[in-house]
């Protein structure tokens, strides 16, 4: 027989590890006790786990005293005040906490079957034993027992305690700290207890304390009466909350007047007589108005925030209402616990919809079961801080709000601000309060009351039970947002392919490419606030926003130049671009797992980008962004440009954009630099004292005006022009001495300026994103001023390395700026990343001196497409072409600037000149791929090629982007076609973006083998008319169209009551590519031929004038009626020859004409012999007009004999004959062209004939 | 007289003769002497010369006495980009029951970037670049039709001028 071991507590103490251990490892067995050792492995073996239980191999037996704690107790906290019971034997005395609880436990020893203990903290001797199965020691005495609570010690005082209560525990009360006074004496102390309400009945029997023990039904529990269990009875809290529910007898009670501020309330207090005992007998059930304040049992599936929110099943998210409940020894992941009288709230925030229940005074909690896995206990450590006396200011949903918030912004931010810059001390806010203070509404605040208020006034409570939040938004980590976006691409991706968008794909060289999409997402659609730092990626130059937990690549259109990398901006406006290629193949093997939920924010799940094929980028502008506070211990900006030697006035000309060389590997980075090319202006500015910008320096080259309008002629030399610059640190004015150098179409002679190569660090590519092409900007040298010496940013092709603050933006306005595009982003399908230059230069005039900048370049530097294409043709083909450069070829042309929206680009690994190219040029391809671009305006497009790799894509490059290539080489290929190709010089702008649409038209559809095999049927080959004269008189098939027309006689006739028209004859003459013949046919096929039942309404609605009138004139001349039979017919061709023919019964058109272009020479002759009026004549010319340029059709014809066409030979004029058609063939049937089966039937037919 | 229907590449290598007017012939087809054409493609550029906002017939009169108003578009076949001449304005002098004009109207609004046209017209050389002047413009809306045309082309190449199967390519 197995030996039944027992322990120790002071043993387990000794474990300080949580094991699990059981009386029985056999249930049917019960072995004999016997103290047992504890084994050396258990408490030596390192390797076993700290963090689940370990249980314990041998059976083994707990034996101990169940009480209370006394009040002389060294670990007497909050939460063991509020739920734990002592469990001690002779060695030692720790908390418990029973499942099956029994109140006549109290005071008795116990054999404790089957249990859990968890150490508190380690090395503290603490800990907490969790009984889940026991019995009494003495089984056959301790049952027949009845529950009571009393002092006994106290009993024979003498305080006076004659009140009594009997009744229905409703709720219990946190046990609390209150300050008070005595009426009587004045004395002050501090309170400690809790309240318990009852229920009581108000029957005579009850009023004398002999309630009826037969029949708990005559009992009406209506009354309530609060009592206050004060010290020393408050350390019978554990217990009295469970007898919730419950009738209970009290004795020894004081009636008393509390008063609490202004309120008074009348309540039992308890003595040190008092005596609490359970009344088995009776039983009630708590009134219905009671349930409503709602009961959850749930198992807990989360804690966060040490126990302030609590996630049950998954759903619901308790939130504490004071940190004194919990921790509760018990409350881990896993455990089973019941909540009742709680606060229920659905909160509807920006961005999910979440269900709170949130814990008060009167809040019973319990623990059902033990968690079996988790083994964090939860400590209370921390003091109540200023953001924890903020937090409970709030109602339910805010205080989540703000609970979630606290769990972003650690999670953020943990690595550049500390914890108390984020949460705060005890008497300062953190930035977490002082940003939620800001943006929450004012009315989630609610007064604040002590828990002795709270209880006696909670019917008073105001939580409602449904909050519109959505004014509070989520303050997103960067990865779960990164996450988010993918799990909405993935869900675009579904939804176009269920739409079947995805074959909408476009074409070059005849190649299918697959299709682009975009979307433009506003921030509204989130429900998130981003927040970050800006910085520029060191590894891939693009500016992000970045925090802890990841970045997210944006675009600032109003980027300034003394943005700060340090400081945290909020961004509340913003719109996401997500674009990319289709992604083929199965979108359910992407799981996100909802990365904007509240369990992931609270558990801190973090995401990483998956989806290579996807950009995704955020737009938003620094204006409509708020700047937070500074890290503290983030290194101050640099010292100010003021120390700093002469300013420079520069314009950028270029900036040379990544190339493939980039490493792309962050570790390698420090070495890399980019680069811009920059004309200094040929003077000098100066920082006065005052902050003003002086300019100093003359003009290097003293040369002619060739234009002086605004000068007198008289004046020569130097000219003193008032000007004010101003820079983004404050408005400055200077006196400008300009001189300028001009040629005679008035541009500034750029040779005369200095040009520098800027260079900029990995720390420094900010100032790189910040430049633009164009752009104005002031640099500062770091050599100190000399006037009289020559600054080496002079030298020609010297360099200078960019650092911190030595860029600064300027502004300048000019009046007659070219080439920039009005502003836009109004619309909801475009966004714009890149503000125009002349948006930028605001405010300042800088008259003078800006007619010499802005012609400092030629107008015309960036070329429209149409511009670009008409360069292209009048360039001197000769001059490019390719040279010799040892064994390789080097291709030559003009470097030049085009923009334009990008329509479309693919790769295009096939195509040799842009391979040539590459080679030629030197361009390592180690990732990159030819990419062909297809660059359009309104009107026109061209095609740019070259090596680009995908990761050196400007941010928004794609089809839909408005995008300038400065600096494409034009060059030609072998075959003498100009090409544009891409350099690695060649830096891409991109302005602004646009949806994708989908253009597709509604009959189109692609050649599809399967189907055409399918419907293909056997028709007979196709004839040319040039074969004609071989052929013996059989029907043959033609596709042809109508050339011109040799005849056409027209009759009127009656249908019913009605007019109408019959064509006797028509003669046509036909063109199948290989030959002209003559064709006659006559009645409906020449009808249809003439397209006379077409509606003829794009004739008639055109904006001719003359025309529009024709029906009416035809109206008052008597040939329209009007009708509502005809109501379609009438806008027919042929209901007019219907009233022509009227007149004059019978027309015949005969073409003298030669020429096959016009028909001028049309005859008209009138059965009548009335005169044709001119819109007889016109329509009569339109008719026929009309049909020489109609579509292609199959013609099913029989070649005619020559006596067959005899009775024709009156109708063929000599200009028939001079046309050269021989042949005649009449037509038997007219169809249409279908190209998929004609287009098969030709397949066989080349390939058998 | 007819309308050799040709690929853009085959038209762009006709031979031009310097005859008054220029003549042109396919090379190695006999008979070789084309004058007029029609092709089939895309169009990947459009010019309008002067500005062509709204046509209108005044204004028509007026570009025809004053300045030359022409539509000016690349026809792209996948073979080859041909130049393409359309006159807005009418040869003759318009008259009341000419409605010209109103036709060339029409045609001109068929044009658009990226629309895929069927062209008649004549083989014309200007300054040197062999180009279509338009005869009549037709919308091809169904995208099969180059497969069409591209065979059609073939076949009238092969049966009446009698090329090779190695000169079909």
């Amino acid at each position: 027989m197995e030996t039944l071991g027992s322990f120790s507590l002071s043993d387990l103490l000794r474990l300080s590890r949580p094991v699990t251990g059981t009386a029985s490892l056999n249930p049917a067995s019960s072995p004999p006790l016997k103290r047992i050792k504890l084994d050396q492995n258990l408490l030596l073996n390192p390797s076993l786990s700290r963090k689940s239980f370990t249980p314990i191999s041998l059976p083994v037996l707990l034996v101990g005293t169940v009480n209370f704690f006394s009040e002389a107790s060294s670990h007497r906290t909050g939460s063991c005040l509020n739920h734990c019971l002592s469990f001690s034997d002779s060695s030692a005395t720790i908390c418990c906490y029973i499942v099956d609880f029994d109140p006549r436990v109290i005071g008795q020893e116990i054999h404790v079957m089957a249990w859990n203990y968890l150490p508190i903290k380690q090395g503290e001797g603490q800990g907490v034993l969790e009984i889940i199965q026991w019995r009494f020691s003495s089984p056959d005495t301790a049952p027949l027992r009845g529950f009571s609570l009393s002092l006994e010690s106290a009993q024979d005082s003498g305080v006076k305690a004659s009140s009594f209560a009997f009744g229905l525990v409703k709720s219990v009360s946190l046990t609390f700290t209150l300050p008070i006074e005595n009426g009587k004496t004045g004395e002050m102390g501090d309170s400690v207890g809790f309240l318990a309400e009852l229920l009581t009945c108000m029957c005579d029997k009850c009023a004398k304390m002999r309630p009826s023990n037969e029949k708990s039904g005559l009992h009406r529990f209506t009354e309530s009466k609060v009592v206050y269990f004060i010290r020393p009875t408050h350390k019978w809290r554990p217990v009295v909350a469970k007898l919730v529910g419950k009738v209970m007898y009290l004795w020894g009670l004081k009636k008393r007047l509390v008063v609490v501020g202004k309120e008074s309330y009348v309540m039992l207090v308890s003595t040190i007589k008092t005596k609490v005992s359970l009344c088995d007998s009776v039983v009630s059930d708590l009134p219905t108005d009671h349930s409503k304040r709602g009961a959850y049992r749930g198992i807990v599936t989360g804690i966060y925030l040490h126990g302030a929110v609590i996630e049950l099943d998954k759903k619901v998210w308790l939130l504490i209402h004071d940190t004194l409940l919990v921790p509760h020894h018990s409350l881990r992941i896993g455990a089973t616990v019941s909540v009742r009288d709680f606060h229920f709230v659905h909160a509807n925030f920006a961005w999910t919809k979440v269900i709170i229940v949130g814990t008060c005074v009167m809040t019973s909690f319990c623990i059902d079961s033990f968690a079996v896995s988790d083994t964090k206990v939860l400590v209370k450590t921390e003091e109540k801080s200023a953001l924890g006396t903020f937090v409970e200011s709030l109602n339910l949903s805010a205080k989540f709000w703000i609970l979630l918030s606290v769990s972003c912004f650690k999670y953020k931010f943990r690595a550049v601000l500390s914890d108390k810059e984020l949460l705060g001390s005890i008497n300062s806010a953190g930035l977490v309060q002082t940003y939620s203070s800001r943006s929450l509404p004012p009315d989630v605040f609610r007064p604040h009351n002590s828990m002795f208020m709270a209880y006696c006034n909670h019917d008073q409570c105001t939580y409602s039970s449904g909050h519109d939040q959505s004014k509070c938004k989520l303050i997103v980590p960067l990865s779960n947002f990164v996450g988010r976006c993918e799990e909405l691409w993935i869900s675009i991706q579904s939804e176009m392919s269920e739409s079947d968008e995805v074959h909408c794909n476009n074409t070059c060289d005849g190649i299918s490419y697959p299709g682009y999409r975009r979307r433009i997402i506003p921030s509204d659609d989130f429900g998130c606030i981003l927040m970050g730092n800006i910085q520029a990626c060191s590894s891939s130059g693009r500016l992000q926003l970045v925090d802890a937990t990841g970045n997210i690549d944006v675009v600032i259109p109003d980027l300034p130049s003394d943005l700060s990398v340090q400081t945290i901006y909020e961004v509340k406006d913003y719109k996401v671009v997500l674009e990319g290629f289709g992604i083929e193949g199965d979108n359910s093997m992407y799981e996100f797992g909802e990365p904007l939920s509240c369990h992931a924010i609270f558990k801190r799940q973090t995401y990483r980008k998956r989806i290579h094929g996807l950009m995704l980028y955020v737009q938003f502008y620094l204006k409509d962004s708020v700047c937070l506070a500074s890290p503290s211990r983030a290194p101050s900006n640099l010292p100010h440009s003021e120390n700093h030697g002469p300013n420079h006035l520069l314009v950028i000309s270029h900036k040379f954009p990544l190339t493939n060389k980039f490493p792309f590997n962050s570790a390698m980075s420090i070495c890399s630099s980019l680069f811009a090319e920059a004309l200094i202006f040929p003077c000098k500015f100066k920082r006065s004292e005052n902050g003003e910008l002086i300019q100093l320096g003359k003009f290097q080259d003293a040369l002619d005006f060739s234009k002086r309008d605004h000068k007198k002629a008289s004046e020569k030399g130097p000219w003193l022009a008032p000007c004010s610059l101003a820079s983004r640190n404050g408005g400055v004015s200077a006196t400008t001495l300009c001189q300028f150098n001009v040629d005679s179409s008035n541009y500034m002679v750029s040779k005369s300026l200095a040009r520098i190569l800027l260079e900029f660090k990995c720390e420094n590519f900010f100032s790189y994103q910040m430049l633009r092409i164009g752009g104005y900007y002031f640099l500062n040298c770091s050599e100190g001023f000399n006037p009289t010496r020559v600054c080496k940013c002079w030298e020609k092709g010297g360099s200078f390395v960019v650092t911190g603050n030595t860029l600064q933006s300027l502004s300048l306005s000019f009046s007659d700026d070219v080439n920039q595009k009005e502003p836009s982003g109004t619309s909801s399908d475009e966004l714009v990343l890149l503000k125009s230059l002349s948006e930028l230069h605001e405010i300042v005039d800088l008259k003078s001196v800006s007619q010499g900048i802005t012609k400092l370049l030629p107008p015309s530097q960036v070329l429209s497409v149409s511009s670009c294409l008409q360069h292209m043709f009048h360039q001197n083909r000769n001059l490019y072409g390719s040279t010799d450069l040892g064994e390789q070829r080097l291709a030559q042309g003009d470097l030049i600037s085009v923009c334009g929206d990008v329509e479309y680009f693919h790769d295009n690994d096939c195509d040799s000149v842009s391979l040539t190219a590459s080679k030629c040029l030197k361009i390592p391809n180690p990732r990159g791929n030819n990419i062909c671009i297809h660059l359009a305006d309104d009107n026109q497009m061209v095609v740019i090629r070259g090596n680009l790799s995908r990761k050196l894509f400007p941010i928004g490059f794609g089809v839909g982007a408005s995008a300038t290539f400065h600096r494409l080489l034009l060059t030609c290929s072998s075959n003498r076609k100009e090409k544009l190709l891409l350099t690695p010089v060649t830096y891409i702008e991109i302005t602004s973006v646009r949806k994708v649409k989908t253009n597709r038209g509604p009959n189109q559809q692609m050649f599809k083998v399967d189907s055409l095999i399918e419907s293909l049927c056997h028709l007979p080959p196709l004839g040319l008319f040039s074969d004609l004269h071989n052929k013996d008189s059989k029907v043959t098939r033609f596709c042809c169209r109508i050339l011109t027309l040799n005849v056409l006689v027209l009759e009127s006739c009656m249908i019913g009551s009605s007019p109408a028209y019959k064509i006797p004859l028509a003669g046509f003459v036909l063109d199948d590519g290989s030959a002209l013949c003559n064709c006659w046919t006559d009645n409906d096929l020449a009808s249809t031929l003439l397209s006379l039942r077409d509606i003829c309404s794009s004739f008639f609605s055109s904006d001719f004038s003359s025309l529009e009138r024709a029906p009416k004139r035809l109206l008052a001349s008597g040939l329209c009626h009007c009708s509502d039979d005809y109501s379609n017919y009438k806008n027919t061709v042929g209901y007019y020859l219907d009233h022509i023919l009227k007149k004059h019964h019978k027309v015949i058109v005969k073409n003298h004409g030669v020429s096959l272009d016009i028909c001028q020479d049309l005859l008209f002759h009138s059965g009548s012999g009335k005169v044709f009026s001119i819109l007889e004549e016109r329509l009569l010319n339109y008719i026929i007009l009309s049909s020489c340029h109609g579509p292609t059709f199959i013609a099913t014809g029989l070649v005619m004999d020559a006596s067959a066409t005899k009775q024709f030979d009156a109708y063929i004029s000599e200009s028939a004959v001079l046309r050269g058609c021989m042949q005649n063939i009449w037509i038997r049937e007219v169809a249409c062209v279908d190209p998929l089966k004609d287009a098969f039937n030709l397949i066989l037919d080349l390939k058998n004939g | 007289m007819t309308h050799a229907k040709l690929l853009a590449a085959e038209l762009l290598s006709v031979i031009v003769h310097p005859t008054s007017p220029p003549s042109f012939s396919l090379p190695r087809r006999c008979p070789s002497s084309i004058t007029r054409t029609e092709i089939l493609g895309i169009v990947v550029s459009l010019e309008a010369k002067p500005r062509f906002l709204k046509f209108t017939w005044a204004s028509a009169q007026a570009c025809h006495l004053l300045d030359s108003p022409l539509l000016k578009f690349l026809l792209d076949d996948g073979t080859g980009c041909v130049p393409c001449i359309l006159w807005l304005n009418p040869r003759l002098p318009p008259s009341d029951h000419d409605p010209t004009p109103e036709i060339l109207r029409l045609q001109a609004r068929r044009v658009r970037l990226g629309e895929q046209l069927r062209v008649r017209g004549r083989i014309t050389v200007y300054r040197g670049m062999l180009q279509i002047t338009v005869g009549d413009v037709l919308v091809e809306k169904d995208p099969n039709m180059e497969t069409f045309h591209r065979l059609d082309c073939l076949r009238i190449a092969k049966r009446c001028y009698g090329l090779a199967k190695d000169d079909l390519g």
